[in-house]
């Protein structure tokens, strides 16, 4: 099956996937002497490196990375060229050790990580290689890069666009997705037709219509692992497979004066996709047992709409979405943020502040419904004031999510200025991060009489204080308390970080467990009662060069990017990021 | 009323392009059949008493074995990277140095539940630990493959001593090349203690086909003799059962294996309970 012929043949196979771009792009280069004209090169360079140390006290054990790896690193190096209409680019990846595609793991690979040639042709826009692109806000299909989680499912394949004036685009494209450094076995095809409509040009009214449609076809293993996991399946859960799924979607943003709407809804046929929330039955001897997570053959549907309105110290956000069945993969076996094919807007803040991020929803593929409203007011130029409200359920109605944070900011002269915020948080963490937790009778928070089943109730207030002793030095001061008696209990977490313009920054932080406030809490909760996590670092800036240094105790926590979110592990150790770009 | 026509046929077209034949799913029942000749599943299945959702994917196998019989060989190796450590109320320690030795061997997992079929890596998996929605449909697909040995394991357990003396002959059904190793390893199935499942810890479950020791090195014994088609290669290794190990429960399994290049895929296994 798995042979030395093919061994050999493969890895054949993948020098020429890498060399192909190498010689278009030397052979691109090389008339850079001949004909210097109007020639172009930039590119830049992101590297980072992690050197892990054992700490039993916090959890930092038992991962290939502690027990006898100790170092992981990744590094991205891209290359542009533009010269004669053309525009070329080629993008070397590495990964040694890395723990960024499995936090638990190490990931060894080298290689060409992307490539790409694009020509604008009169009114044709042709591109070919590894491809990033969007439809609409990302519903049925979105090719990007999301470095901080591993996420680059480009697209590799091509696009041809079609420009039929300067306000309507028509564009189709197909290929596989990308897979590190190679790609999944289904094939994706799709286009989009997007316009702008402005009858009047005198006034602020205009319309940006798009449609939408993309198809998956599975590969043929892909199929054939789906009807032998079905055939074990009784014929009640057993609901067929097919090779091909359609995702249609429908977008408009209207401009209208100070407001702004936009409005989608997509559809997908029938698609096989794996539910964790969904029981099948199974027969072993006389009993029949249930078992969670099935793969189910069914169409899905959402609808998301933004509506914006910004006035001159007034601005007002508020989000809608309905989310059922619309997990879009490239095959139903791929889990977490592997193969996504589409991208779902997130409905909740994202916070920057440590504490305050640390209970982040994912977002749900299978099903969730929600609002998040969003206003900022400036009461004077000193003074301005900010409200986030977020608000997601279940469609059975089971609540997942609620953030109430209000925050004010003062600003006194060009010297300091400081930020108060609160969060009150409900946090479904039984769903979010399958924990469980038990309902409080008289929970800490003095408002929440009684927490229920599953659900971590936290308060968190949280102050930033930014300080400017000369242009050039500044000292810039947060801290946050977050109190809770859920999961692991109450926290508290302080920052202070030194500027000295353009070139040095220097920080240091601490974030402590305070004990836990359940006075009969498991071992499993008073875990960390107690400890410290502390970090300093330093960063050097030259132009747009960009030098850190870092000395990093962080707990066990959610990592999202985008409403895309994993379960991290504790992380003890140095880290090291260059990022330069020429 | 040209243009419509047209339109209309291309719509048309494009509904008919759309339509597909459906894809039948054929029924579960298999019969693989039995012997040394029959290709047997090896599933290691990676596990923790701390994994919310290791259950889960034990019942699966469990369902899975009650339609397989003999033809599906399980092993839980508790060394889930973060889930394996024991509760304090927790019986028995399941970890043993082996089972991290040959958790690591095997490869990375990145989620749960999660097991190997053969340790068979199947594209675009890069690793041999799957997930459990592809268990069944690589487990069928291995049973209709023609083994490329046949596996017989003897053994002779002396109650009183409580040694265990085995004898595996390994026979090659086809041309071999590269490095082959043989693994010998004892499970205990029922134990019943602590386990975290979804959102309880349920404090008497019943822990299927622990594994308890490796025989052999835990990467396997590499096999030096010439594996010749139909030319039989005896092995024979002895063990004494520790007395916390019931051995009404215990088995013993064989499997040969490649040792690394171009993988470490399982060519055939078997079972055999120590106690009849």
């Amino acid at each position: 099956m798995c042979d030395a012929t093919f061994a050999k043949n493969y890895s054949e196979h993948l020098r020429m996937k890498h060399l192909l771009p190498i010689a278009i792009f030397t052979v691109l280069m090389s008339g850079l002497n001949a004909q210097n004209n109007n020639a172009r090169i930039t590119g830049n360079l992101q590297s980072n490196g992690n050197f892990f140390i054992k700490d039993s006290a916090i959890g930092a054990i038992n991962t290939p990375q502690y027990n006898f790896r100790k170092f992981g690193a990744e590094s991205w190096l891209t290359l542009n060229y533009s010269n004669w209409g053309f525009d070329v680019g080629v993008r070397f990846d590495l990964f040694n050790n890395s723990n960024l595609l499995n936090p638990n793991g190490a990931f060894t690979d080298e290689g060409i990580g992307r490539w790409y040639v694009h020509k604008q042709i009169d009114k044709f826009d042709l591109s070919g290689g590894y491809l990033y692109d969007q439809i609409g806000s990302g519903i049925i299909f979105r090719a990007y890069e999301e470095r901080a989680l591993l996420i680059d499912n480009a697209l590799y394949g091509v696009k041809v666009a079609y420009n039929f004036n300067d306000n309507w685009k028509l564009k189709a494209f197909t290929g596989r997705q990308k897979r590190q450094f190679d790609t999944y076995g289904a094939v994706l095809r799709g286009g989009s037709l997007e316009g702008f409509i402005k009858p009047d040009s005198s006034k602020n009214f205009s319309l940006a219509p798009g449609v939408g449609v993309v198809a998956r076809t599975f590969a043929e293993e892909v199929v054939n692992n789906i009807v032998q996991e079905m055939r074990f399946y009784l014929p009640a859960d057993s609901t067929g497979v097919q090779y091909n799924t359609y995702a249609m979607t429908l977008f408009n943003t209207m401009t209208a004066g100070d407001f702004s709407w936009y409005a989608e809804g997509a559809f997908k046929t029938k698609d096989v996709i794996y539910n964790e929330f969904r029981e099948h039955a199974s027969i072993i001897g006389q009993d029949t047992i249930l078992i969670p997570g099935t793969l189910v053959n069914t169409n899905g549907y959402m609808l998301y709409s933004s509506f914006t309105y910004s006035k001159k110290g007034l601005g007002i956000t508020l989000e809608g979405k309905y989310t059922k069945n619309f997990r879009f993969r490239t095959d139903p076996f791929q889990t977490g943020v592997q193969g996504p094919i589409n991208f779902m807007p997130p409905l909740a803040k994202q916070n920057t502040f440590r504490l305050p991020a640390r209970f982040s929803p994912a977002t749900q593929e299978i099903g969730e419904k929600g609002l998040q409203l969003d206003i900022r007011y400036a009461l004077s130029k000193k003074i301005s004031l900010g409200l986030n409200v977020s608000d997601i359920y279940q469609l059975d109605g089971k609540e997942l999510y609620r953030e109430i944070a209000p925050e004010i900011t003062y600003k006194k002269d060009r010297k300091w200025q400081a930020l108060l915020g609160l969060q009150f948080l409900k946090y479904n963490i039984s769903v979010y991060q399958v924990k469980n937790e038990a309902a409080d009778e008289d929970d800490i928070i003095p408002w929440v009489k009684k927490g229920e089943e599953g659900y971590v109730d936290a308060f968190t207030p949280y102050a930033e204080w930014l300080y400017k002793f000369t242009p050039r030095k500044s000292l810039r001061v947060e801290a946050q308390y977050l109190l809770t008696d859920d999961e692991f209990g109450s926290w508290v977490n302080v920052l202070a970080e030194f500027g000295w313009a353009p070139h040095w920054l220097i920080y240091a932080s601490d974030m402590y467990k305070i004990k836990h406030g359940e006075a009969e809490a498991s071992l499993e909760k008073t875990r960390y009662d107690g400890l410290h996590y502390p970090s300093v670092g330093v960063v050097y800036t030259h132009r747009a060069n960009r030098f850190s240094l870092a000395y990093v105790k962080q707990v066990e926590g959610i990592n999202c990017a985008g409403g895309i979110c994993r379960l991290e592990p504790t992380f003890h150790g140095v880290r090291l990021n260059i990022s330069s770009s020429f | 009323m040209k243009h419509k026509l047209i339109f209309l046929l291309l719509l048309a077209s494009l509904t008919y392009g759309c339509m597909e034949m459906p894809i039948t799913i054929p029924s579960g029942t298999i019969d693989p059949g039995t012997g040394p000749d029959q290709r047997k599943v090896l599933v290691e299945e990676l596990t923790g008493v701390r994994c919310p959702n290791c259950p889960d994917g034990t019942a699966s196998l469990v369902a899975l074995g009650d339609q397989l019989g003999e033809n599906l060989i399980v092993v839980s190796i508790h060394a889930a990277p973060g889930y394996d450590q024991p509760y304090p109320e927790s019986q028995y320690d399941f970890r043993t140095s082996d089972g991290s030795i040959l958790s690591n061997y095997i490869g990375l997992p990145s989620f749960f539940p999660t097991a190997a079929i053969n340790r068979r890596i199947v594209p675009p998996e890069t690793e041999p630990y799957l997930p459990r929605q592809m268990w069944a449909g690589i487990i069928d697909e291995d049973l209709g493959e023609d083994p490329a040995m046949s596996i017989e394991l003897e053994k002779n357990y002396d109650a009183i001593s409580r040694k265990l003396n085995l004898t595996v002959t390994m026979t090659p059904r086809a041309a071999l090349s590269g490095e082959h190793r043989l693994t010998l390893l004892i499970t205990q199935d029922s134990i019943q203690d602590v386990q975290k499942k979804g959102l309880e810890k349920i404090p008497d479950y019943y822990h299927r086909h622990v594994l308890r020791d490796v025989i052999t090195q835990a990467t396997g014994d590499v096999i030096s003799e010439p594996l010749v088609v139909n030319n039989a290669v005896e092995k024979k290794y002895s063990i004494t059962l520790p007395v916390e190990w019931n051995e009404k429960h215990c088995s013993v399994v064989a499997f040969i294996h490649h040792g690394s290049a171009p993988d470490k895929e399982v060519l055939q296994a078997v079972e055999v309970h120590v106690t009849d």
